[in-house]
């Protein structure tokens, strides 16, 4: 069953610090990227909370495997299929339906999972299309979201 | 979530870190998620927040692969 996100209404997440050598100077300097603090889950198992980035650039939900392992998912087992990105590398990737945390924001999803990828990706299938509204609020350095 | 100062994740590039709930420090590093967790056995899940340092020296674009 599908559980939509509960109405809170609007609520922003900062951006994450990271640090970062700067191009020009060479400099390490604080880059901030909409990251926002995820935990996924199947039936009682819950992974620890991570940073996911939020990526209007992703069509899916892309999680490393090893969080879906913590969750007791057996990988390979989900539909199997294919994603591809810059540079054209393909790589496989195994769908599953798992429960989604953001703060208390509580629905299930559809999540791919790899083992190439190690950055989790919060894409607009399964993630975005859960909210009215998700806007980058770059001066700020804020996502905001509309339940 | 708390506040974290990216100064605190300065000695772990390119490492998987487990940073305390209040974010003011790093509990636990390692080179992948598997290690990490492994080094988070007795962590209650909802008290640090993993994530992945990224290399300083390049800009991230998702590139699968």
């Amino acid at each position: 069953m599908l559980i939509t996100p509960r109405m809170l209404g609007r609520f922003t997440v900062s951006y994450y610090p990271y640090p970062a050598r700067d191009a020009k100077t060479g400099k390490v300097i604080e880059y901030f990227r909409p990251s926002v603090p995820v935990q996924i889950s199947k039936g009682n198992q819950r992974s620890f909370i991570f940073q996911a980035l939020v990526d209007s650039g992703s069509d899916r939900n892309l999680f490393p495997a090893k969080f879906g392992e913590q969750i007791g998912l057996d990988i390979r087992s989900g539909n199997k299929y294919h994603i591809e990105g810059i540079g054209k590398y393909r790589i496989n990737v195994y769908t599953h339906i798992i429960g989604f945390h953001l703060y208390n924001i509580n629905f299930q999803t559809e999540a791919d999972f790899c083992y190439e990828q190690e950055i989790p990706l919060l894409g607009r299938i399964g993630f975005f299309d859960k909210f009215k509204k998700v806007s980058f609020k770059e001066k700020k350095r804020m996502v905001e979201f509309k339940t | 979530m708390a506040k974290v100062s990216s100064n605190i994740l300065l000695p772990y590039e390119n490492k998987w870190v487990a940073v305390s709930k209040d974010g003011k420090k790093v509990v636990a590093a390692a080179s992948g998620i598997d290690a990490l967790v492994k080094k988070l056995k007795g962590f209650e899940k909802e008290s640090v927040v993993l994530t992945k340092v990224f290399p300083f020296d390049a800009y991230y674009s998702p590139n699968v692969g």
